[in-house]
């Protein structure tokens, strides 16, 4: 995996990106479109589906997003970029032509040479389906490498939904099975259903070599992987990308620790046999 | 190991000398603390102190560090590195593990460019101490050194024992050979015996550490922590002088021209209401109870699982700074169930 940066370079230097196009997904969520300016440096940026990065706002600071896009589309870096924050706000004040900071991949990852070959459950919720996105573009971009691929994706409401475009397009892809569900608002002229992702969990059959991947808030890993269970998952199968505070990104701050794990650098992919370990991981 | 003898009073004219080539940090008394501080011509030097305010941490992770000055359409620059060779003397055998414990952190995986930079450009000469009523690094087993040191002295009253722990030590023995004896005589050998005996004797607080790893994953649930939190103010104190806290936090302040600034760092603690608060509001650690269980837990059980040691070195500092005297050793002590919940706090 190639970083930006030799490990004897100052790890805490970010590069600099340009905003080649930005578009709004939510009323808070905007995604992100960057290219590194170093030409090099663009060429030779290469990730996983599931790793972040840490994106700089000058002026306010730092803050960890998943990568959107696909490593097997390279060229321009996606992140969708929510505004809760002091550094997500700022973020959301810049243009196309605006310069970022950015440092990274960091993280592990989705195991994508583990998932070949098995049938592949995604559940996301909400801006949840940020990191998985990825994974999902990789795994279309290597459909034969792979069995099955579900995706199980819920929103609160129509407009918190994200990339509904793209997934309404997807969703008639023969080679996906989609399921979008809304909880609840005006649902009249939604085609799919309402309900909580986890309802969607009875529509679905899981096959027995089943991997699932899983990026939902941090309240709803509880219900998600009992239900994932329930369908006879094993626990080393499940992978969550989980969400911590962070400030360096590289293991050495310590804010995101859980237990002996560093989100971080360990995650933010964990299984859900790493969180019967690790006490309030999930 | 080799090792030498010098005389007591040729102690000031060899710091003296050292002080000449080197930015020279020493223990200083200041009111009734003695501090960490850089030598001055004169100054008293504190050679029998017990511990310092704050550890030595502060000379390789400050407690604030500019990271980057940066310009909009420019990038970040580093700050000009701080150059020069500084010789740390006067760190006590706990401090010298507490280093090699920063180091685990700092220096492996990503390097840690600041941190690395700074102590490279250190020497670190140790000094033998004696316990307090606060000290358990004997429980620790960091009540002795036997690497991490350039050189390290033992004080046998008339003499210091001094151990050389690298080749810049050595060098700085070769440069002021005049000063020290190479010959460590039975009298000097017997002196020391006595001191170490003598010394383990004078240990008050002690923690058993057998299985306080497993016992302190097993009670992760007890309601005992939130019962020891309502004491504590969530200060942070125990973080910041503890030897091996590392915690730290970035953040950007912008110039007045709106264009360039800062982005620094700085000391934090898991202590603090807004350590595990993520932006949209959830916090992971919201209770004073599972905060301090986190620095607990930290140190006796996931920095040993991570490193095979505790980031505890049993230094004391964490209860001799806490406003509200809250013991750690008696809350794991009682944890342990070795002694009654009601007798903490």
């Amino acid at each position: 995996m190639s970083q930006l940066l030799a490990k004897t370079e100052n790890p805490y230097r970010p590069v600099r990106a340009k905003i080649v196009d930005l578009r709004d997904l939510t009323p808070e969520t905007r995604l992100f479109q960057v290219k590194l300016v170093d030409p090099k440096a663009a060429r030779d940026f290469d990730y996983r589906p599931g790793q972040f990065c840490q994106i700089s706002a000058l002026g306010t600071g730092e803050a960890p997003i998943s990568i959107s896009s696909s490593p097997t589309r390279p060229g321009l870096l996606e992140f969708c970029i929510r505004r809760v924050g002091r550094t997500t706000s700022a973020l959301h004040r810049l243009n196309p032509n605006d310069e970022v900071g950015i440092r990274g991949p960091y993280g592990n990852g989705f195991p994508v040479d583990y998932m070949e070959g098995k049938d592949v459950l995604i559940v996301a919720g909400g801006v949840g389906l940020a990191p998985v996105r990825s994974l999902l573009l990789y795994i279309l971009d290597n459909r034969d490498q792979f069995r099955s691929v579900t995706l199980l994706y819920g929103a609160r409401s129509l407009e918190d939904m994200l990339f509904r475009e793209e997934l309404k397009t997807l969703e008639r892809h023969p080679d996906l099975n989609i399921l979008l569900t809304l909880d609840s608002g005006d649902t009249r002229l939604w085609p799919f259903r309402t309900g909580l992702v986890t309802s969607l969990f009875e529509e679905i059959t899981v096959a027995p070599k089943t991997v699932a991947a899983v990026c939902v808030p941090p309240v709803a890993y509880k219900f998600v992987t009992k239900g994932l269970l329930d369908k006879g998952i094993s626990g080393e199968d499940i992978f969550m990308s989980l969400e911590r505070k962070m400030h360096c990104g590289i293991g050495k701050c310590g804010c995101c620790a859980v237990g002996s794990k560093y989100c971080c650098q360990d995650g933010p992919v964990f299984t859900y046999w790493d969180a019967l370990n690790l006490p309030d991981m999930i | 190991m080799k090792t030498v003898v010098l005389p007591r009073e040729n102690l000031e004219p060899f710091l003296g000398r050292i002080a000449r080539g080197h930015d020279l940090i020493v223990p200083k008394k200041t009111g009734n603390d003695v501090v960490f501080d850089y030598y001055q011509e004169g100054c008293q030097i504190a050679l029998e102190y017990r511990r310092t305010l704050l550890p030595p941490k502060k000379f390789f992770l400050p407690p604030e560090e500019v990271l980057f000055r940066y310009k909009k359409g420019q990038g970040f620059t580093e700050p000009e590195p701080e150059v020069g060779r500084r010789v740390f003397f006067g760190l006590h055998p706990c401090d010298i593990h507490a280093l090699k414990r920063l180091d685990y952190v700092f220096l492996e995986g990503y390097v840690d460019t600041y941190y690395r930079r700074r102590r490279e450009r250190t020497l670190i000469i140790g000094l033998s101490c004696l316990p307090d009523d606060k000290c358990f690094c004997h429980s620790m087993g960091t009540d002795l050194v036997s690497d991490g040191f350039d050189l390290f002295f033992t004080d046998l009253g008339e003499v210091y024992l001094v151990e050389v722990g690298s080749t810049s030590g050595n060098d700085l023995v070769l440069t002021h050979r005049d000063l020290v004896s190479e010959v460590v005589d039975e009298a000097i050998l017997k002196e020391y015996k006595t001191f170490i005996s003598t010394r383990s004797d004078l240990f008050v607080q002690t923690l058993d550490t057998s299985g306080l790893s497993k016992i302190l994953t097993l009670e992760w649930e007890s309601p005992f922590w939130e019962k020891v939190a309502q004491d504590c103010l969530a200060c942070g104190r125990c973080s910041m002088s503890c030897p091996t806290c590392y915690c730290f936090s970035i953040y950007d302040q912008v110039n007045l021209d709106s264009i360039s600034g800062e982005r620094s760092r700085s000391w934090t603690s898991c202590l603090y209401k807004d350590y595990a608060l993520v932006a949209g509001g959830h916090n992971f650690r919201p209770s004073r109870g599972a905060r301090l269980r986190q620095r607990l837990m930290h140190k006796h059980k996931d920095f040993f699982e991570q490193q095979g040691v505790s980031a505890c070195v049993g230094c004391g500092r964490c209860q001799a700074n806490c406003p509200a005297g809250i013991d750690f050793c008696q809350v794991l002590t009682s944890l342990r169930g070795d002694i009654s919940e009601s007798a903490v706090g």
